[in-house]
């Protein structure tokens, strides 16, 4: 789930700069120009209010997508970890075993539907992520979504809402916020469209 | 023949007193009507398929467990919508409303419909506070080191992208204790097949245009008119429905509702079609003689008492014997014919009659006797045919002996009688000669007969329901259903505890399971794991983990309530143990019964392939294995086992009764003719039509024998004697209302009672035909025993020949030079080719002929192959990797489509057995014998163990042979010879091309199935 949220913030950082009037607009128009993005890499900032804990956590990292549907997701600080999607595979890596953990997707249902709604979103289809939200036009040109009543999300989110840039070339914020009231907001930077990425970063452990 | 006199006179003597009683005789046979009738409306019919089924057999034993547990009778709804997805419609809201309307329906006890929680944390809580008693606390869990390492885990988690809605979680198992649990459940899931979207929390199908609810009812689905209620009752609950949705059933309530409305509808065919045709015929051939009406009356009287005796006397009466009613009555006014010729003759008719009846009294004797022979079946469906039949046919002769003279009266005008045909008798050597031809055409024609003996055939249901189960199952499965092993005891702990026992077992046969015992172990098993939780909480080491915990989640910024959601549910449990999580309980409540019988009920799941199925069964001899495929294939081979023998006692026992009335080898074989005529004609007909014999024809066809062997007794007495124009007249009247009581049937809809019908209408014909034709020809024909042998002769041509020679072979080297050979005939033999073959299947008396590419791989140990029609259409495409079919593609709607898998399977295996394995493996003993090497290998394997023996001949040896054979095992698994054969493969041709011995000329005879593959190789191409 949070993976798909993921991708479709990133694919919406890519998005052309035009104002637009209605959800569906500017949905449409996010997924036309996702068509013509063939990778993406951000850095990210990401802080989490949790209601058990005392204080906000923070973490700092770097994404990267291509249109072959891979994904890295690299946690800087305050621990070391990596998730690459490749394919029907998913790799995790973290400093602290030092471990590479392979899952495959064709035997986790679970992982299939991230990795296939993954590439579904790179592919400009928003079509899974309406299935299971309700995209509404929010305050400032924001894109709200909230779990249809039906949708397992509701069981987990209680709320998106995406913060495009002033100029709409990204996203510039996007905040979750859980059915049990804690928050996640995530602040990208440095975006970077079409660019060749090195193959180092499909890798999850780092060298 | 020597008592005949003597018999004559106390029949004489009988036949005068029934006329001094008439008015006592009728009235005790209308309170005996009377009273059945009776008996009769207050009893309910049953077309339960266990009574079709051998007593005590596994396939009975398992149709009995299935038709007691409650397991069985669920109802799946099937809510379709007509446009639009899931999504954003009506259909959550609609399936919840729906459900909510079932709680008021008497026959529903629960309706499942979603397979996530609707409150995640409540049922977090839930699954924690049941652990307790699913788990004992592992010893790790109290160390400081697992608390440091535990908590520095979560904190971590929390920083990772999978951590969003993932706190609940963490907070309420902190030491993934419940993930064993999990992945139980994802276990059921993979073995179940059972495949749902998981973007809802509903049962929604991958089209997202269907979702799925489960209904548990109290009916059980062997009970029609209770279906009917059940069925009527969801009806009313989903015309409730909005018009952009529908609601369908699948269940086997359905099918029950539809073979019971099916057979009454045929009952009632029948019942219109025998008082059609019977009055018809009695009135046309006794020229509007209305008194004749009491011949099909008598033995219609004589079924209805019968029915009435059989309520009482079977636990269960069949409607598929009630629907035989016409045959028996058609049957049994033979009886009536005879008895009506004798008491319109113009001279003394009561001594004609006594002198009559011992012939029909062989006659019916015969007849009650083959149904006798029903009695030792051990299917109760054939017990109650053969009591039904015999008692009835037997009751007849009497009451036609008794009652119809009196109620025939006498008349004035003279029945005119049927001449009997002068041509055979005129002309004796051409109707002989013509009708040899007739039976071996009818002989040859056999070859084309399909047997088709699949119990499923008695399953009456209406295409659209199953075509509807088949959609269900592409919705809502991903692979096949699971086959279960069903496991009783007198109570719930003790069938939990023998599902404990069991899922180990096969677990440690690397049979994967799933257990309800995996979710909710036996109580001595829960009780254990709650005192080890109970005595963490009492001694206070419980609470020492909590303060560490919170002490250490302190330290990460964690609040002190952190980990309150897993301590204070484990508390509660361990204090007052929770009753199975909401999450399991859909699973673990429907895989443990109740049944009517009083047992307790466990199933243990497992992939429904023949391996495990074999391997359960022989692990678990006493428990039933439902399989989807092995049962009914069980069932067809044990039911038909059952009728074979049958038939063969009913054949041996016609030809005994010949022996025994006419005391002559001769008059025996000659009036045994028209059954053989009979058989081997029905037989050419079906074969003709491309109907396949059935369970049905082959009940019918020991009718038939019964039958056919009183017309030739008829004929052949008549013959003996003086000729009499009234027994030509009686055997044609007698043919045409025993064809009638075939044409009763044949209007039905159900499939077994048509196929009874044609057997029967084509039978009697054709031992009609046999006995005033081909016996008078005989007869008149001089020295008759020297055309015996002739016919003998003609009717066993047709014998199947071996297709190939081997040529002469050059004796072997000895066999110290075996090993040294063989090995190095190892590097000659081919890997990687292509092989062109026309293949001819012969199976019983048919024969397809097809062209193939086979593509063989003996390095990756992979055959594929193409089957194609002479013509060139594709027939078949199928792949197997270690003789194992692994995809395969059939050519639609044809007559193997229901037996697809079954059919690549066997297919695959045959290529394996022929490409594969060509030589022994090292070291097996080597014999010498008449100039060839005999190498046997034993394979000992837990589902079967095999002896192949190989064969090698010429110079260089080469294999010829390989035989494969199921060895008998005694009690210690001592072996000794002999055993099942299994197949057997003849190599009479070898291609040397580039240095490779390919096999060119191939046969392959199955055994244990009968049926043989010629292979004539035509291209060999390597592909390396």
């Amino acid at each position: 789930m949070y993976s798909r949220i993921l991708i479709l913030i990133l694919a919406v950082a890519a998005s052309p700069l035009h104002p637009q009037d209605s959800a569906e607009e500017l949905v449409a128009a996010i997924q036309s120009r996702m068509n013509e993005t063939n990778t993406l890499s951000a850095d990210f900032i990401q802080i989490k209010h949790l209601n058990v804990m005392k204080h906000d956590l923070v973490i700092k990292g770097e994404v990267a997508l291509d249109k072959k549907g891979r994904m890295a997701w690299r946690v800087l600080s305050p621990v070391r970890y990596t998730c690459i999607i490749t394919g029907n595979r998913l790799e995790q890596w973290d400093e602290d075993s030092d471990q590479v953990i392979t899952l495959h997707t064709d035997r986790n249902p679970a992982l299939k539907m991230l990795a296939t709604s993954m590439h579904g979103y790179f592919s400009g289809n928003f079509e899974a992520m309406k299935k299971e939200f309700d995209i509404h036009r929010g305050e400032n040109r924001t894109l709200f979504l909230t779990p249809r009543r039906e949708s397992i999300a509701g069981q987990f989110i209680r709320s998106i809402t995406f913060v495009p840039a002033e100029d709409f070339s990204h996203i510039r914020q996007v905040r979750f916020v859980e059915s049990n009231s804690d928050t996640t907001e995530i602040t990208f930077q440095n975006v970077k469209l079409n660019q060749v990425l090195p193959e180092s970063k499909w890798q999850a452990k780092p060298r | 023949m020597a008592g005949e006199t003597t018999l004559t006179k106390r029949i004489f003597a009988v036949l005068v007193m029934a006329a001094r009683h008439r008015l006592f005789l009728r009235l005790f046979f209308l309170v005996l009507l009377v009273f059945s009738i009776l008996l009769i409306v207050r009893t309910d019919f049953t077309n339960d398929l266990v009574e079709m089924l051998p007593d005590n057999s596994r396939s009975a034993l398992a149709f009995q467990r299935i038709a007691n547990s409650p397991m069985f009778n669920k109802v799946v709804v099937v809510f379709r919508l007509k446009h639009g997805l899931f999504s954003g419609s009506g259909l959550p809201q609609e399936i919840e409303k729906t459900a909510e309307r079932l709680k008021d329906n008497p026959y529903i006890t629960r309706a499942d419909y979603r397979f996530f929680p609707e409150s995640l944390s409540g049922e977090l809580a839930g699954i924690t506070a049941f652990l307790p008693q699913i788990s004992a606390p592992p010893d790790s869990l109290f160390t400081a080191q697992n608390v440091q390492e535990t908590v520095r885990k979560i904190s971590r988690r929390l920083y990772l992208p999978s951590s969003a809605g993932q706190t609940g979680f963490l907070r309420a198992d902190p030491f993934s204790l419940n993930l064993p649990l999990y992945r139980k459940l994802e276990e059921f899931r993979s073995i179940s097949g059972a495949s749902f979207l998981p973007d809802y929390p509903y049962l929604v199908a991958k089209d997202e245009k269907h979702a799925m609810m489960l209904l548990e009812t109290t009916v059980p689905v062997s009970d029609a008119a209770g279906s009917r209620k059940l069925l009527e009752s969801l009806d009313q609950v989903f015309q409730k429905l909005p018009p952009e949705m529908e609601a369908e059933i699948i269940s086997g309530h359905l099918h029950a509702v539809s073979n019971e409305a099916i057979l009454k509808k045929d009952i009632g065919t029948v019942g219109i079609m025998s008082v059609i045709l019977f009055s018809l015929l009695f009135v046309l051939f006794y020229r509007c003689d209305f008194r004749s009406l009491a011949i099909p009356v008598l033995p219609m009287l004589a079924s209805l008492i019968v029915l009435g005796a059989m309520t009482l006397i079977f636990r269960e009466c069949l409607f598929f014997i009630v629907g035989m009613g016409g045959v028996v009555i058609s049957l049994a006014v033979d009886y009536g014919i005879h008895t009506y010729a004798a008491v319109r003759s113009p001279r003394s008719p009561r001594r004609k009659l006594a002198r009559l009846a011992p012939a029909i009294f062989a006659g019916a004797v015969t007849s009650a006797l083959a149904f006798g022979l029903f009695l030792f079946s051990k299917i109760n469906a054939c017990r109650q045919l053969g009591f039904f039949a015999g008692t009835s046919l037997l009751l007849s002769f009497f009451l036609m002996l008794l009652l119809l003279p009196a109620l025939l009266g006498k008349r004035r005008q003279k029945t005119k009688i049927m001449e009997p045909f002068r041509f055979p008798v005129r002309h004796p050597v051409i109707c002989t000669v013509a009708w040899i031809f007739v039976l071996i055409f009818s002989l040859f024609i056999l070859a084309k007969l399909d047997f088709q003996m699949d119990i499923r055939r008695f399953d009456a249901t209406p295409r659209e329901i199953t075509q509807m189960e088949k959609q269900y199952d592409s919705l809502f499965q991903s692979g096949p259903r699971p086959a279960m092993l069903l496991l009783s005891a007198p109570a719930r702990e003790l069938a939990l505890e023998k599902a404990l026992e069991a899922s180990k077992i096969l677990r440690s046969e690397k049979i994967p399971v799933f257990s309800p015992s995996d979710l909710l172990p036996p109580l001595a098993e829960r009780e254990k794991n709650l005192a080890l939780w109970h005595s963490a909480l009492k001694n206070g080491t419980l609470g020492r983990l909590e303060n560490e915990m919170r002490e250490t989640g302190s330290g990460y910024g964690m609040k002190n309530d952190f980990f309150a959601p897993f301590f204070n549910s484990l508390r509660l449990g361990i204090n007052t143990p929770a009753n199975v999580p909401n999450l399991f309980r859909p699973v673990v409540e429907r895989l443990i019964s109740k049944d009517k019988d009083g047992l307790h009920t466990c199933a243990i799941l497992f992939p429904d392939t023949p391996r495990n199925v074999a391997a359960v069964s022989e692990l678990f001899p006493d428990a039933p294995a439902v399989s989807q495929d092995s049962l009914p294939e069980l069932m067809s081979r044990e039911v038909s086992s059952g009728i074979l023998s049958l038939a063969l006692m009913t054949l041996l026992m016609v030809v005994a009764v010949a022996l025994l009335f006419f005391r002559s080898i001769v008059k025996a074989v000659l009036a045994l003719l028209p059954v053989c005529a009979a058989l081997l004609l029905t037989g050419a007909f079906f074969a003709l039509t491309n109907i396949p014999a059935s369970l049905s024809t082959l009940i019918a066809g020991i009718i038939l024998a019964g039958l056919s062997i009183d017309y030739g007794i008829f004929m052949v007495h008549s013959e003996c004697g003086r000729r009499d124009g009234n027994v030509f007249h009686a055997l044609t009247l007698s043919a045409a209302t025993s064809a009638a009581g075939g044409a009763t049937v044949i209007f039905t809809t159900h499939p077994m009672l048509r196929d009874a019908g044609f057997t029967l209408i084509v039978g009697i014909s054709a031992a009609w035909a046999a006995s005033v034709i081909l016996l008078p020809a005989l007869y008149h024909l001089k020295h008759v025993g020297k055309f015996l042998p002739l016919l003998l002769l003609s009717l066993l041509a047709g014998c199947r020949t071996e297709p190939f020679q081997y040529p002469e072979f050059q004796a072997v080297p000895p066999a110290s030079e075996a090993e040294e050979r063989i090995n190095r005939l190892r590097g000659e033999m081919p890997q990687s080719y292509l092989v062109e073959a026309g293949v001819v299947i012969e199976y019983y008396f048919k024969t397809f002929s097809l062209l193939t590419l086979a593509k063989i791989d003996l390095e990756k140990n992979e055959i594929s192959v193409a089957g194609l029609t002479p013509a060139g259409a594709k027939l078949f495409e199928l792949h197997g990797k270690n003789g194992i079919a692994e995809s395969f593609w059939w050519l639609p709607d044809q007559p193997w489509s229901a037996y697809e898998k079954e059919a690549s399977q066997q297919a695959i295996r045959d290529l394996f057995h022929i490409y594969t394995d060509l030589l022994p493996p090292e070291q097996c003993p080597v014999t010498e014998k008449n100039g060839k090497w005999e190498i046997f290998f034993d394979e000992f394997r837990k589902d079967v163990s095999t002896r192949t023996e190989y064969l090698f001949a010429g110079s260089p040896p080469l294999p010829v042979r390989k035989k494969c054979r199921k060895p008998a095992l005694t009690w210690f698994g001592k072996r000794f010879l002999g055993g099942t054969p299994l197949w057997q493969i003849s190599y009479y041709r070898y291609i040397l091309q580039n240095g490779k011995w390919y096999p060119a000329d191939i046969v392959l005879e199955n055994e244990r199935y009968s049926y043989r593959l010629i292979i004539r190789t035509r291209k060999i191409m390597e592909t390396q």
